[in-house]
């Protein structure tokens, strides 16, 4: 049974790994709460399921067509809704709202255009999973483990050899100072949304695959995924993935003991604790005052 | 090399600069002097970009480069440093200086990936320039670390470290003890030196005497005086506004 | 600028998180007692009743078919004259199945429609969402789907046309200890009104038959991965899962059940009668009871001819006989409200397409009578015990 929730744990941490890593870039680029980071994958689940299901259209093409309309979503709101408030110099609580209000609209918009029942992807079968050593995992689990795997690595080598890591951070902190540095600003911010919002998409495929479509399930991702990048540390790109594996093996443990109605209020009281006791998160760098 | 011509700007209503005109030589340190809200920050902003002026042009080595982004501007060799220092708060001295280089490619590949010999030598560049500056802390620091003069001392490192033809520095001596301004002014007297293009922001009369090839006293924005130090600081015009303070 | 901005922002915002889940409560103005009705010229305005059921999310594809059950129904009766020269019209709203979509929708039939009486819901959630305005706006509910047993004691105006899952708790807990012979079983419900309900019913019949549960869990209805909870149950020593669940829970139960291969048997209450879950994967020789329907070969076909479906899917009945119920009612003692609620006390062995109704005196069936059910290569058949 360890073995079990321990891979039931792993899989879910890399559901939320793949939210909170997307996230993870946008906020260290852009210093606010991009709550609609959520939508960007439920949108791109839809649009695989209009290509694929509805359209007819084949794995090879909707598969990358649907990552990069997810990365042009994201920047398409950054440009037309962030950028305009940003100029206006308004508070990150401001974008924070307008976020939430793009989160809602989005959720409600897919319900109107795909109705609220859930939608089944069958694009592989489903079937008994690969049994190891008396637990049980599926290809597409084994599939998404790997493909978080190979993101964190990504992740982690570019935080630490890149100079844009160093890049992303400073625009975050001082635009207008960047700026005099020789650095285009807001062209950053743009390849963070792009970036960030096309590993939505690819999150969003994945969960599609792994648990079908329903308008809501962006925005319940989020909160997850949130969480996972506050106990990571928000401003680390691999640490949102060390805490989204954290949130995911907390929740499958806890439950051993706890009845499983407890599985959401686990997440909170780990959210909770963090933002009291260690706001910075796992690899947070906060010399400092508090963000 | 810089030529201001007919600048106007008004702040909701009220008239900062009223129409500037004047040019920077090359090679000479050229100070700016003029009482509180004589529009000189304001001037700095329209040449490095971040504002745009209501007429006029600035030329830049016979470019107009009035309307172009600030980040543009930096590239093509302004460097400037403000009143207010300011720095990147979560990052390192390292960072800040490895921060300047190059940015006018910003090849996201090349980004990504850096040799270990360059960093190597980018390095050692570094801690030469601390020492150089006498900034007695490593690379690894945190901005939120260090003491007021080092962070201005700092401020000034950087956007001499950028690729730079023209710099600018507002206020570069304000708030620092008398031992910063002293290293503050011998280095540039050194810059003066190896004949680079500086244009000064300064209220210390003194400091503007010893170091300044040239000397533009504004009120509003408008030149009310300009030539030899000697000359401008004695002008009985320039005395009047002064006085004013 | 900024801030007047940022204020209106910030204010739709959260009008549009609040706006969504606002309730009226106005007082209700007419109707409320009394004759309301007795004209001294003949009434032809139309007769309006209320429907409440899920037209959308969980067993939506159930209560679409048994809103077309009702439209039958009324059809009938309007196509024969009406009510005493009166049509009768019907406002149909969606439940959801969620308290909350059910109440707003409960209160804009009572309060904004002002409707005579209502026929539903179809959840027992949506039902219960609604009775205590339903009493105080002495408006009869006539469930045609609700079975948790708490609906009992809901109210004077509350009825239902399917039995209290007090009966069909107790006989899922017979079947799986005396026929299925398993001694050892495991309970995850949804934790709603329904699945909770009939839970608890089985929990205490299979222990008071003498037989063991090794582990109870819940999950919520909107859950969808029950990975953690299935791997508890495969990890007890259950010889059999009683899975209280509405559709689209189930659906992602099943798949993991199969992912995980959990192959204890598989026990549920009527609702896996969806459509839905009968078509999903994982679900070959899962076992559920249902109420024994008798086979009304005509009805089936005048309904499956008028909707054009192929089937008639469970509690399309109930939904049929709730409104001719209602309406013949209506025809006997008028649109009051009072009268009306006191003659379907009277309701004694009326044959309908769902079989014989007899309220009790608390609205509810007096008697009940269920079958095992058996799904096999994604298709229901009558269980049989070879």
């Amino acid at each position: 049974m360890f073995l079990q929730l321990l891979i039931n744990g792993l899989i879910a941490g890399s559901i939320y790994a793949l939210i909170s890593s997307g996230f993870s870039i946008i906020y260290t680029t852009n210093k606010f709460v991009h709550f609609a980071h959520g939508s960007t994958a439920t949108v791109a689940a839809y649009f695989l399921y209009w290509t694929f299901s509805g359209l007819g259209i084949p794995i090879y093409i909707t598969f990358p067509l649907t990552i990069f309309v997810a990365a042009l979503f994201g920047f398409l709101i950054h440009l037309v809704i962030y950028l305009p408030l940003k100029k206006r110099k308004t508070s990150s609580v401001i974008l924070l709202i307008a976020s939430i209000g793009i989160m809602i609209f989005c959720d409600n918009l897919m319900q109107l255009l795909f109705g609220a029942n859930v939608k089944i992807l069958s694009i592989f079968p489903h079937g008994r999973g690969i049994e190891f050593l008396g637990a049980y995992i599926t290809p597409i689990q084994i599939a998404i483990l790997i493909i978080v795997l190979i993101l964190f690595v990504g992740l982690w080598t570019f935080s630490k050899y890149s100079r844009l890591g160093k890049i992303m951070r400073a625009v975050a902190d001082n635009p207008e100072l960047a700026k005099t540095t020789g650095i285009n600003s807001v062209r950053i911010q743009h390849w963070s949304f792009v970036i960030g919002s096309a590993i939505a998409g690819l999150a969003g495929i994945l969960i599609a695959l792994e648990h079908n479509i329903e308008p809501s399930m962006g925005t319940h991702l989020m909160i997850q995924g949130f969480t996972a990048a506050v106990i990571g540390g928000v401003t680390s790109l691999p640490g949102s993935i060390v805490g989204a594996y954290v949130l995911g093996l907390v929740e499958n443990f806890g439950i051993w003991w706890l009845p499983s109605g407890y599985k959401s209020a686990i997440a909170f009281v780990l959210l909770l604790a963090f933002l009291l006791v260690r706001p910075q998160g796992i690899f947070g760098i906060n010399k400092g005052a508090r963000e | 090399m810089l030529e201001i011509q007919g600048i106007k700007k008004s702040f909701g209503g009220v008239e900062a600069i009223k129409g500037s005109n004047f040019i920077i030589e090359k090679n000479k340190i050229t100070a700016l002097i003029g009482p509180n809200g004589a529009g000189k920050t304001t001037l700095f902003d329209i040449i490095a970009g971040f504002t745009r002026p209501d007429e006029g042009r600035v030329l830049y080595e016979g470019e107009d480069i009035t309307d172009k982004e600030p980040h543009i501007i930096a590239n093509l060799g302004i460097s400037r440093t403000f009143q207010q220092v300011r720095l990147f708060k979560n990052l390192t001295i390292g960072d800040h200086l490895s921060m300047v280089e190059n940015n006018g490619d910003m090849n996201l590949i090349k980004n990504i990936f850096r040799k270990k010999k360059v960093k190597r030598v980018k390095q050692e560049t570094y801690e030469q320039v601390l020492e150089d500056f006498g900034i007695k802390q490593t690379l690894e620091t945190h901005i939120n670390d260090l003491s007021f003069g080092q962070r201005k001392l700092l401020q000034i490192a950087m956007a001499l470290q950028k690729p730079h033809k023209l710099l600018m520095l507002d206020e570069p001596v304000a708030g620092v003890n008398k031992v910063i301004q002293t290293e503050i002014e011998n280095l540039l007297l050194k810059l003066k030196e190896k004949n680079e293009t500086i244009l000064l922001i300064d209220h210390d009369i003194e400091l503007v005497h010893r170091l300044a090839d040239h000397v533009i006293a504004l009120d509003a924005g408008i030149v009310i005086c300009e030539g030899a130090p000697n000359e401008v600081l004695k002008n009985p015009k320039v005395l009047e506004a002064y006085l004013g303070e | 600028m900024p801030k007047k901005l940022g204020i209106m922002i910030a204010g739709l915002a959260l009008f549009l998180l609040i706006g969504g889940g606002c309730s009226r409560t106005d007082a209700p103005t007419t109707n409320t007692s009394g004759a309301t009705e007795t004209p001294a010229v003949k009434d032809t305005s139309p007769i309006k009743l209320g429907w409440l059921g899920p037209l959308t999310g969980d067993v939506s594809s159930v209560g679409t078919a048994n809103r077309e059950g009702t439209e039958l129904a009324v059809k009938e009766i309007n196509d024969a004259g009406g009510i005493n020269g009166r049509k009768v019209e019907v406002v149909y709203e969606d439940g959801a199945c969620d308290s909350k979509t059910a109440s707003n929708a409960g209160n804009k039939l009572i309060n904004v429609e002002k409707v005579t009486a209502i026929v539903g819901g179809l959840c027992s959630g949506e039902t219960l969402a609604n009775t205590t305005v339903a009493e105080e706006n002495k408006v009869v509910m006539v469930a045609y789907g609700s079975t948790a047993p708490s609906l009992t004691t809901a109210g004077d105006y509350i009825f239902r046309v399917v039995p209290s899952d007090s009966y069909q708790g107790k006989y899922a807990a017979n079947f799986v200890y005396s026929t299925l012979g398993k001694k050892k079983v495991a309970v995850l419900y949804a934790k709603t009104d329904y699945t909770e309900g009939i839970a608890q019913v089985f929990i205490d019949e299979y222990k008071k038959l003498g037989g063991e549960v090794v582990l109870t869990d819940t999950f919520l209805q909107t859950d969808r991965d029950l990975k953690t909870q299935l791997t508890k149950v495969k990890n007890s020593e259950a010889e059999a899962l009683y899975f209280p669940t509405y559709t689209e829970a189930a659906v992602v139960g099943f798949k993991q059940m199969k992912e995980l291969g959990l192959s204890i048997s598989i026990i549920g209450p009527e609702g896996y009668a969806d459509p839905k879950i009968v078509a999903a994967e994982g679900t070959h020789d899962t076992m559920y009871t249902a109420p024994v329907s008798p086979e009304n070969e005509s009805f089936n076909n005048k309904f499956m001819a008028a909707t054009k479906r192929t089937d008639v899917p469970i509690y399309t009945t109930h939904a049929y006989d709730a409104t001719k119920i209602l309406l013949e009612t209506i025809k006997k003692v008028g649109t009051d409200k009072e009268m009306i609620k006191n003659e379907l006390y009277n309701v004694k062995n009326y044959q309908g397409v769902s079989g014989e109704i007899t309220f009790d005196k608390n609205g509810d069936l007096a008697t009940a009578n269920y079958e095992i059910m058996v799904i096999k290569n994604n298709k229901s058949e009558k269980y049989s015990a070879q």
